[in-house]
Protein backbone atom coordinates (compact mmCIF):
# COMPACT_ATOMS: atom_id res chain seq x y z
CA UNK A 1 0.00 0.00 0.00
CA UNK A 2 2.84 2.35 0.87
CA UNK A 3 4.49 1.70 -2.49
CA UNK A 4 1.25 2.48 -4.25
CA UNK A 5 0.94 5.70 -2.22
CA UNK A 6 4.46 6.81 -3.13
CA UNK A 7 4.07 5.90 -6.78
CA UNK A 8 0.77 7.82 -6.81
CA UNK A 9 2.60 10.89 -5.51
CA UNK A 10 5.76 10.55 -7.57
CA UNK A 11 4.58 8.82 -10.72
CA UNK A 12 5.47 11.81 -12.89
CA UNK A 13 9.12 11.77 -11.76
CA UNK A 14 9.36 8.00 -12.18
CA UNK A 15 7.78 8.12 -15.63
CA UNK A 16 9.99 11.03 -16.74
CA UNK A 17 13.13 9.28 -15.49
CA UNK A 18 12.27 6.18 -17.46
CA UNK A 19 11.38 8.04 -20.63
CA UNK A 20 14.59 10.07 -20.37
CA UNK A 21 16.77 6.98 -19.94
CA UNK A 22 15.03 5.17 -22.73
CA UNK A 23 15.21 8.10 -25.15
CA UNK A 24 18.83 8.83 -24.26
CA UNK A 25 19.80 5.29 -25.08
CA UNK A 26 17.76 5.21 -28.28
CA UNK A 27 19.37 8.48 -29.47
CA UNK A 28 22.86 7.16 -28.79
CA UNK A 29 22.27 4.41 -31.27
CA UNK A 30 22.78 4.56 -34.97
CA UNK A 31 19.81 4.26 -37.23
CA UNK A 32 18.44 0.76 -37.68
CA UNK A 33 15.77 -1.53 -36.41
CA UNK A 34 15.02 -1.05 -32.74
CA UNK A 35 12.95 -3.35 -30.56
CA UNK A 36 11.58 -2.11 -27.27
CA UNK A 37 9.75 -4.03 -24.59
CA UNK A 38 8.48 -2.55 -21.36
CA UNK A 39 7.41 -4.86 -18.57
CA UNK A 40 5.66 -3.67 -15.46
CA UNK A 41 5.94 -6.09 -12.52
CA UNK A 42 3.86 -5.91 -9.37
CA UNK A 43 4.92 -8.38 -6.65
CA UNK A 44 3.44 -9.23 -3.27
CA UNK A 45 4.55 -11.76 -0.69
CA UNK A 46 3.07 -12.68 2.64
CA UNK A 47 4.30 -14.86 5.49
CA UNK A 48 4.10 -14.99 9.26
CA UNK A 49 6.69 -17.76 9.55
CA UNK A 50 10.01 -16.10 8.79
CA UNK A 51 12.29 -17.39 11.55
CA UNK A 52 15.00 -14.91 10.55
CA UNK A 53 12.88 -11.88 11.40
CA UNK A 54 14.55 -9.84 14.13
CA UNK A 55 11.63 -9.46 16.52
CA UNK A 56 10.54 -13.08 16.19
CA UNK A 57 7.10 -12.15 14.87
CA UNK A 58 7.86 -13.78 11.55
CA UNK A 59 6.30 -11.18 9.27
CA UNK A 60 7.84 -11.19 5.81
CA UNK A 61 5.29 -9.09 3.93
CA UNK A 62 6.77 -7.30 0.95
CA UNK A 63 5.37 -5.31 -1.96
CA UNK A 64 7.51 -4.52 -4.97
CA UNK A 65 6.86 -2.45 -8.06
CA UNK A 66 9.44 -3.08 -10.76
CA UNK A 67 9.21 -1.52 -14.20
CA UNK A 68 11.73 -2.87 -16.70
CA UNK A 69 12.68 -1.57 -20.13
CA UNK A 70 14.45 -3.76 -22.68
CA UNK A 71 15.93 -2.19 -25.80
CA UNK A 72 17.55 -4.06 -28.61
CA UNK A 73 18.98 -2.21 -31.58
CA UNK A 74 20.30 -3.84 -34.73
CA UNK A 75 23.19 -1.71 -36.04
CA UNK A 76 24.07 -3.88 -38.99
CA UNK A 77 22.89 -7.21 -40.27
CA UNK A 78 25.11 -9.06 -37.83
CA UNK A 79 25.68 -6.63 -34.92
CA UNK A 80 23.25 -5.54 -32.23
CA UNK A 81 23.32 -3.45 -29.08
CA UNK A 82 21.06 -4.10 -26.13
CA UNK A 83 20.12 -2.42 -22.89
CA UNK A 84 18.05 -3.33 -19.89
CA UNK A 85 16.99 -0.71 -17.38
CA UNK A 86 15.26 -1.69 -14.14
CA UNK A 87 13.82 0.36 -11.34
CA UNK A 88 12.49 -1.20 -8.12
CA UNK A 89 10.50 0.43 -5.40
CA UNK A 90 9.40 -1.62 -2.45
CA UNK A 91 8.09 -1.66 1.04
CA UNK A 92 8.22 -4.42 3.60
CA UNK A 93 6.89 -5.32 7.00
CA UNK A 94 10.56 -5.60 7.91
CA UNK A 95 11.38 -1.89 7.80
CA UNK A 96 12.69 0.32 10.56
CA UNK A 97 13.35 -2.15 13.38
CA UNK A 98 17.12 -1.86 13.12
CA UNK A 99 17.53 1.40 11.30
CA UNK A 100 15.47 3.57 9.03
CA UNK A 101 15.43 0.92 6.33
CA UNK A 102 16.35 -2.52 7.52
CA UNK A 103 15.20 -4.94 10.18
CA UNK A 104 11.97 -6.77 10.62
CA UNK A 105 8.37 -6.18 11.54
CA UNK A 106 8.57 -2.51 12.23
CA UNK A 107 6.09 -0.05 10.81
CA UNK A 108 6.26 -0.32 7.03
CA UNK A 109 7.77 2.73 5.42
CA UNK A 110 8.74 3.62 1.91
CA UNK A 111 12.22 4.71 0.93
CA UNK A 112 13.74 1.57 -0.50
CA UNK A 113 14.53 1.46 -4.14
CA UNK A 114 16.97 -0.03 -6.59
CA UNK A 115 18.15 1.11 -9.99
CA UNK A 116 19.88 -1.36 -12.26
CA UNK A 117 21.14 -1.28 -15.79
CA UNK A 118 22.67 -3.69 -18.20
CA UNK A 119 24.28 -2.80 -21.52
CA UNK A 120 25.53 -5.27 -24.08
CA UNK A 121 26.65 -5.94 -27.61
CA UNK A 122 26.49 -9.10 -29.61
CA UNK A 123 27.60 -10.21 -33.03
CA UNK A 124 26.68 -13.03 -35.33
CA UNK A 125 29.06 -14.60 -37.80
CA UNK A 126 28.08 -17.10 -40.44
CA UNK A 127 30.28 -20.16 -40.85
CA UNK A 128 29.01 -21.93 -43.95
CA UNK A 129 25.47 -22.97 -43.11
CA UNK A 130 26.12 -22.61 -39.37
CA UNK A 131 26.59 -19.59 -37.06
CA UNK A 132 28.75 -18.18 -34.32
CA UNK A 133 27.16 -15.77 -31.84
CA UNK A 134 29.14 -13.95 -29.22
CA UNK A 135 28.42 -11.09 -26.90
CA UNK A 136 29.45 -9.09 -23.90
CA UNK A 137 27.34 -7.39 -21.21
CA UNK A 138 28.16 -4.95 -18.44
CA UNK A 139 25.76 -4.17 -15.64
CA UNK A 140 25.34 -2.33 -12.38
CA UNK A 141 22.76 -2.07 -9.65
CA UNK A 142 22.49 0.06 -6.59
CA UNK A 143 20.22 0.01 -3.56
CA UNK A 144 20.50 1.21 0.01
CA UNK A 145 22.40 -1.82 1.35
CA UNK A 146 23.75 -3.37 -1.83
CA UNK A 147 25.79 -2.37 -4.85
CA UNK A 148 26.89 -4.43 -7.79
CA UNK A 149 29.06 -4.21 -10.87
CA UNK A 150 28.87 -7.19 -13.11
CA UNK A 151 29.84 -8.43 -16.52
CA UNK A 152 29.26 -11.41 -18.70
CA UNK A 153 30.66 -13.04 -21.81
CA UNK A 154 28.67 -15.45 -23.87
CA UNK A 155 29.15 -17.41 -27.04
CA UNK A 156 27.26 -20.02 -28.99
CA UNK A 157 27.99 -22.06 -32.09
CA UNK A 158 25.54 -23.97 -34.20
CA UNK A 159 26.37 -27.18 -36.02
CA UNK A 160 24.65 -29.52 -38.46
CA UNK A 161 22.79 -26.79 -40.37
CA UNK A 162 21.70 -25.06 -37.17
CA UNK A 163 20.15 -28.25 -35.79
CA UNK A 164 22.54 -28.45 -32.86
CA UNK A 165 23.69 -25.44 -30.82
CA UNK A 166 26.29 -25.30 -28.07
CA UNK A 167 26.35 -22.26 -25.83
CA UNK A 168 28.54 -21.06 -22.99
CA UNK A 169 28.41 -18.05 -20.72
CA UNK A 170 30.55 -16.62 -17.97
CA UNK A 171 29.25 -14.09 -15.45
CA UNK A 172 31.16 -12.22 -12.78
CA UNK A 173 29.65 -10.06 -10.05
CA UNK A 174 31.65 -7.68 -7.88
CA UNK A 175 29.10 -6.85 -5.21
CA UNK A 176 29.13 -4.95 -1.96
CA UNK A 177 26.75 -5.49 0.93
CA UNK A 178 26.14 -3.54 4.13
CA UNK A 179 25.70 -5.87 7.08
CA UNK A 180 24.73 -5.53 10.73
CA UNK A 181 27.52 -6.84 12.91
CA UNK A 182 26.05 -6.14 16.35
CA UNK A 183 22.34 -6.18 17.11
CA UNK A 184 22.55 -6.69 20.88
CA UNK A 185 20.67 -3.41 21.13
CA UNK A 186 18.49 -3.17 17.99
CA UNK A 187 17.90 0.55 18.50
CA UNK A 188 21.62 1.26 18.18
CA UNK A 189 22.67 -1.59 15.91
CA UNK A 190 25.97 -1.07 14.15
CA UNK A 191 26.38 -1.69 10.46
CA UNK A 192 29.51 -2.48 8.46
CA UNK A 193 29.45 -0.97 5.03
CA UNK A 194 30.89 -2.14 1.74
CA UNK A 195 31.65 -5.76 2.55
CA UNK A 196 32.79 -7.77 -0.46
CA UNK A 197 30.74 -10.41 -2.20
CA UNK A 198 31.97 -11.96 -5.44
CA UNK A 199 30.09 -14.37 -7.66
CA UNK A 200 31.52 -16.27 -10.59
CA UNK A 201 29.07 -18.28 -12.64
CA UNK A 202 29.56 -20.39 -15.72
CA UNK A 203 26.93 -22.19 -17.72
CA UNK A 204 26.84 -24.52 -20.69
CA UNK A 205 23.84 -25.34 -22.83
CA UNK A 206 23.29 -27.73 -25.69
CA UNK A 207 20.12 -27.77 -27.73
CA UNK A 208 19.09 -30.11 -30.49
CA UNK A 209 16.23 -30.02 -32.95
CA UNK A 210 14.94 -33.58 -32.91
CA UNK A 211 12.04 -33.36 -35.35
CA UNK A 212 10.01 -30.62 -37.04
CA UNK A 213 8.04 -30.38 -33.77
CA UNK A 214 10.58 -31.28 -31.08
CA UNK A 215 13.50 -29.47 -29.54
CA UNK A 216 15.53 -30.63 -26.58
CA UNK A 217 17.97 -28.71 -24.39
CA UNK A 218 20.45 -29.67 -21.69
CA UNK A 219 22.15 -27.20 -19.39
CA UNK A 220 24.72 -27.12 -16.62
CA UNK A 221 25.43 -24.22 -14.28
CA UNK A 222 28.24 -23.71 -11.82
CA UNK A 223 28.34 -20.71 -9.51
CA UNK A 224 30.79 -19.88 -6.76
CA UNK A 225 30.05 -17.12 -4.28
CA UNK A 226 32.74 -15.82 -1.95
CA UNK A 227 32.99 -13.16 0.70
CA UNK A 228 30.13 -11.92 2.81
CA UNK A 229 27.21 -14.21 2.05
CA UNK A 230 24.93 -13.23 4.94
CA UNK A 231 21.86 -11.11 4.29
CA UNK A 232 21.54 -7.67 5.83
CA UNK A 233 18.39 -8.16 7.90
CA UNK A 234 18.66 -11.87 8.73
CA UNK A 235 19.01 -12.86 12.37
CA UNK A 236 18.84 -16.05 14.44
CA UNK A 237 17.38 -16.88 17.84
CA UNK A 238 20.14 -18.18 20.14
CA UNK A 239 18.65 -19.31 23.45
CA UNK A 240 16.06 -16.57 23.31
CA UNK A 241 18.41 -13.76 22.25
CA UNK A 242 18.62 -12.39 18.74
CA UNK A 243 22.02 -12.61 17.02
CA UNK A 244 23.20 -11.94 13.50
CA UNK A 245 23.15 -14.68 10.90
CA UNK A 246 26.54 -16.29 10.29
CA UNK A 247 27.46 -18.19 7.15
CA UNK A 248 30.66 -19.54 5.55
CA UNK A 249 32.52 -17.23 3.20
CA UNK A 250 32.19 -19.48 0.15
CA UNK A 251 29.48 -21.49 -1.54
CA UNK A 252 29.82 -23.60 -4.66
CA UNK A 253 26.56 -24.34 -6.42
CA UNK A 254 25.73 -26.74 -9.25
CA UNK A 255 22.65 -27.23 -11.39
CA UNK A 256 21.81 -29.63 -14.18
CA UNK A 257 18.74 -28.97 -16.24
CA UNK A 258 16.85 -30.25 -19.23
CA UNK A 259 13.97 -28.88 -21.28
CA UNK A 260 11.81 -30.42 -23.97
CA UNK A 261 9.44 -28.50 -26.23
CA UNK A 262 7.02 -30.63 -28.18
CA UNK A 263 4.46 -29.30 -30.64
CA UNK A 264 1.27 -31.09 -31.44
CA UNK A 265 -1.73 -30.44 -33.65
CA UNK A 266 -1.65 -27.25 -35.66
CA UNK A 267 -1.34 -24.67 -32.90
CA UNK A 268 -0.22 -26.00 -29.53
CA UNK A 269 2.86 -27.17 -27.66
CA UNK A 270 4.06 -28.38 -24.30
CA UNK A 271 7.20 -27.05 -22.64
CA UNK A 272 8.52 -29.41 -19.96
CA UNK A 273 11.62 -28.87 -17.85
CA UNK A 274 13.45 -30.39 -14.93
CA UNK A 275 16.36 -29.16 -12.83
CA UNK A 276 18.49 -30.90 -10.25
CA UNK A 277 20.48 -28.63 -7.95
CA UNK A 278 23.03 -29.27 -5.22
CA UNK A 279 25.54 -27.15 -3.35
CA UNK A 280 28.41 -27.00 -0.89
CA UNK A 281 26.05 -26.12 1.98
CA UNK A 282 24.26 -29.44 1.57
CA UNK A 283 21.12 -28.05 -0.02
CA UNK A 284 19.70 -30.12 -2.86
CA UNK A 285 16.57 -29.46 -4.86
CA UNK A 286 14.39 -30.86 -7.62
CA UNK A 287 12.33 -28.54 -9.79
CA UNK A 288 9.73 -29.58 -12.36
CA UNK A 289 7.84 -27.26 -14.66
CA UNK A 290 5.20 -28.00 -17.26
CA UNK A 291 3.51 -25.52 -19.58
CA UNK A 292 0.81 -25.83 -22.20
CA UNK A 293 0.91 -23.16 -24.91
CA UNK A 294 -1.58 -22.59 -27.69
CA UNK A 295 -2.17 -20.03 -30.41
CA UNK A 296 -5.24 -17.88 -30.02
CA UNK A 297 -5.19 -16.39 -33.47
CA UNK A 298 -3.16 -16.85 -36.62
CA UNK A 299 -1.09 -13.73 -35.89
CA UNK A 300 0.85 -15.59 -33.15
CA UNK A 301 -1.22 -14.30 -30.23
CA UNK A 302 -0.94 -17.09 -27.72
CA UNK A 303 -1.66 -18.22 -24.21
CA UNK A 304 0.44 -20.22 -21.77
CA UNK A 305 -0.81 -22.09 -18.72
CA UNK A 306 1.87 -23.51 -16.49
CA UNK A 307 2.53 -25.29 -13.22
CA UNK A 308 5.80 -25.60 -11.34
CA UNK A 309 6.85 -27.77 -8.41
CA UNK A 310 10.01 -27.14 -6.41
CA UNK A 311 11.24 -29.27 -3.53
CA UNK A 312 14.37 -28.48 -1.53
CA UNK A 313 16.14 -29.64 1.60
CA UNK A 314 17.63 -27.19 4.07
CA UNK A 315 21.22 -25.99 4.23
CA UNK A 316 23.27 -27.70 6.92
CA UNK A 317 23.47 -24.48 8.96
CA UNK A 318 19.71 -23.99 9.13
CA UNK A 319 17.74 -24.03 12.36
CA UNK A 320 14.44 -22.50 13.46
CA UNK A 321 16.30 -21.58 16.67
CA UNK A 322 19.60 -22.50 18.33
CA UNK A 323 20.28 -23.57 21.93
CA UNK A 324 23.82 -22.19 21.80
CA UNK A 325 25.89 -20.13 19.39
CA UNK A 326 27.56 -21.97 16.53
CA UNK A 327 30.13 -20.88 13.99
CA UNK A 328 27.49 -20.90 11.25
CA UNK A 329 23.79 -20.33 11.80
CA UNK A 330 20.89 -19.24 9.64
CA UNK A 331 17.12 -19.23 9.97
CA UNK A 332 16.53 -17.81 6.51
CA UNK A 333 13.22 -19.30 5.36
CA UNK A 334 14.48 -19.31 1.75
CA UNK A 335 17.13 -21.86 2.76
CA UNK A 336 14.79 -24.08 4.79
CA UNK A 337 13.27 -27.43 3.83
CA UNK A 338 10.10 -26.77 1.82
CA UNK A 339 8.04 -27.54 -1.23
CA UNK A 340 6.80 -24.80 -3.48
CA UNK A 341 3.75 -25.01 -5.75
CA UNK A 342 3.46 -22.40 -8.48
CA UNK A 343 0.84 -21.85 -11.14
CA UNK A 344 0.36 -19.15 -13.69
CA UNK A 345 -1.10 -17.90 -16.89
CA UNK A 346 0.43 -15.75 -19.63
CA UNK A 347 -1.31 -14.15 -22.59
CA UNK A 348 0.25 -12.20 -25.43
CA UNK A 349 -1.67 -10.56 -28.25
CA UNK A 350 -0.42 -8.88 -31.40
CA UNK A 351 -1.87 -5.49 -32.24
CA UNK A 352 -2.08 -3.50 -35.46
CA UNK A 353 0.93 -1.48 -36.64
CA UNK A 354 0.62 2.26 -36.12
CA UNK A 355 2.36 5.57 -36.87
CA UNK A 356 3.35 8.11 -34.24
CA UNK A 357 5.53 11.23 -34.63
CA UNK A 358 6.48 10.04 -38.10
CA UNK A 359 7.75 6.69 -36.85
CA UNK A 360 6.21 3.43 -37.97
CA UNK A 361 5.65 1.01 -35.13
CA UNK A 362 5.34 -2.65 -35.97
CA UNK A 363 5.34 -6.00 -34.16
CA UNK A 364 3.23 -4.39 -31.48
CA UNK A 365 2.45 -6.78 -28.64
CA UNK A 366 0.62 -6.53 -25.35
CA UNK A 367 1.00 -9.21 -22.71
CA UNK A 368 -0.34 -9.95 -19.27
CA UNK A 369 0.68 -12.59 -16.80
CA UNK A 370 -0.35 -13.72 -13.33
CA UNK A 371 1.75 -16.09 -11.22
CA UNK A 372 0.84 -17.44 -7.77
CA UNK A 373 3.10 -19.48 -5.53
CA UNK A 374 2.61 -21.23 -2.22
CA UNK A 375 5.51 -22.57 -0.11
CA UNK A 376 4.95 -25.28 2.48
CA UNK A 377 6.83 -23.22 5.10
CA UNK A 378 4.25 -20.45 5.18
CA UNK A 379 5.37 -18.11 2.41
CA UNK A 380 2.87 -17.14 -0.28
CA UNK A 381 3.74 -14.86 -3.13
CA UNK A 382 2.31 -13.74 -6.41
CA UNK A 383 2.94 -11.21 -9.11
CA UNK A 384 1.25 -9.57 -12.05
CA UNK A 385 3.20 -8.65 -15.18
CA UNK A 386 2.06 -6.41 -18.00
CA UNK A 387 4.25 -6.05 -21.09
CA UNK A 388 4.16 -3.75 -24.09
CA UNK A 389 6.51 -4.37 -27.00
CA UNK A 390 7.10 -2.77 -30.37
CA UNK A 391 9.67 -2.29 -33.14
CA UNK A 392 10.46 0.85 -35.09
CA UNK B 1 31.52 -35.85 -13.04
CA UNK B 2 27.81 -35.26 -13.58
CA UNK B 3 28.58 -32.17 -15.62
CA UNK B 4 31.11 -34.03 -17.79
CA UNK B 5 28.55 -36.79 -18.39
CA UNK B 6 25.97 -34.22 -19.37
CA UNK B 7 28.35 -32.58 -21.86
CA UNK B 8 29.20 -35.94 -23.41
CA UNK B 9 25.51 -36.75 -23.68
CA UNK B 10 24.91 -33.40 -25.32
CA UNK B 11 27.66 -33.98 -27.87
CA UNK B 12 25.98 -37.20 -29.01
CA UNK B 13 23.19 -35.06 -30.44
CA UNK B 14 25.53 -33.84 -33.16
CA UNK B 15 24.85 -37.17 -34.83
CA UNK B 16 21.05 -36.70 -34.86
CA UNK B 17 19.12 -36.51 -38.14
CA UNK B 18 18.84 -32.94 -39.43
CA UNK B 19 15.62 -31.02 -39.91
CA UNK B 20 16.00 -28.80 -42.97
CA UNK B 21 15.30 -25.06 -42.78
CA UNK B 22 12.28 -25.43 -45.02
CA UNK B 23 10.70 -27.83 -42.53
CA UNK B 24 11.08 -25.52 -39.53
CA UNK B 25 7.89 -23.52 -39.92
CA UNK B 26 6.36 -24.94 -36.74
CA UNK B 27 9.62 -24.61 -34.81
CA UNK B 28 9.73 -20.89 -35.57
CA UNK B 29 6.41 -20.24 -33.82
CA UNK B 30 6.54 -18.44 -30.49
CA UNK B 31 4.92 -21.33 -28.65
CA UNK B 32 7.84 -23.56 -29.74
CA UNK B 33 10.61 -21.36 -28.34
CA UNK B 34 12.62 -22.67 -25.39
CA UNK B 35 11.70 -19.39 -23.67
CA UNK B 36 8.86 -17.67 -25.53
CA UNK B 37 8.89 -14.55 -23.31
CA UNK B 38 12.47 -13.87 -22.08
CA UNK B 39 11.67 -10.37 -20.79
CA UNK B 40 8.99 -11.62 -18.41
CA UNK B 41 11.21 -14.56 -17.49
CA UNK B 42 13.95 -12.19 -16.32
CA UNK B 43 11.75 -11.05 -13.43
CA UNK B 44 10.40 -14.56 -12.76
CA UNK B 45 13.91 -16.01 -12.54
CA UNK B 46 15.03 -13.17 -10.30
CA UNK B 47 12.16 -13.85 -7.89
CA UNK B 48 12.85 -17.58 -7.81
CA UNK B 49 16.58 -17.17 -7.28
CA UNK B 50 15.86 -15.18 -4.11
CA UNK B 51 12.80 -17.05 -2.82
CA UNK B 52 14.40 -20.48 -3.26
CA UNK B 53 17.71 -21.94 -2.22
CA UNK B 54 18.50 -23.16 -5.73
CA UNK B 55 19.72 -21.37 -8.84
CA UNK B 56 20.62 -22.37 -12.40
CA UNK B 57 18.76 -23.43 -15.48
CA UNK B 58 18.25 -19.73 -16.22
CA UNK B 59 20.30 -16.55 -16.35
CA UNK B 60 19.71 -15.57 -12.69
CA UNK B 61 22.55 -16.68 -10.44
CA UNK B 62 21.75 -14.65 -7.36
CA UNK B 63 24.05 -11.69 -7.87
CA UNK B 64 23.41 -8.01 -8.31
CA UNK B 65 20.62 -7.68 -5.79
CA UNK B 66 20.24 -7.77 -2.02
CA UNK B 67 16.69 -9.05 -2.39
CA UNK B 68 15.78 -10.48 0.96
Amino acid sequence: MVVIKIVRHRWREILLAFLALQNAFAEMMEKGKTKVKKVFNLYHQNSNDGRQVVDGRGREETNVIEPMVFIDHQITEDTALSARIVFDAWTAASDTKLDNYTGASGTPIMGQSRIAGNFGARQEKKVGVNRWNYGVDLGFSSEYDYRSFNGSLNASRSFAKDNFTLGASLQYYMDEVDLFTDISNPQSATISEGLDRKILAASLTASQILTAKDILQFGATFARSTGTLESTANTVDVAGTRAVESLPDSRSRYALSTKWVHGFGENSAVNLSYRYYFDQWDLSAHTLRGAYLFDIEEDESYMEIFGRFHSQGEVEYYGDRFNQARSFMTSDSDMADFQSYEGGIFYESFMDDFKLFGLEFSEVTFSQSLVLSNRSNGMRYGYYQAGFGYSF
Amino acid sequence: MKIVSLCLLALTFVGCANVEQIDRGYLSKKIMQLDPHPEESAFRNEVRSFREGAIGGSEAVGGGCGCN
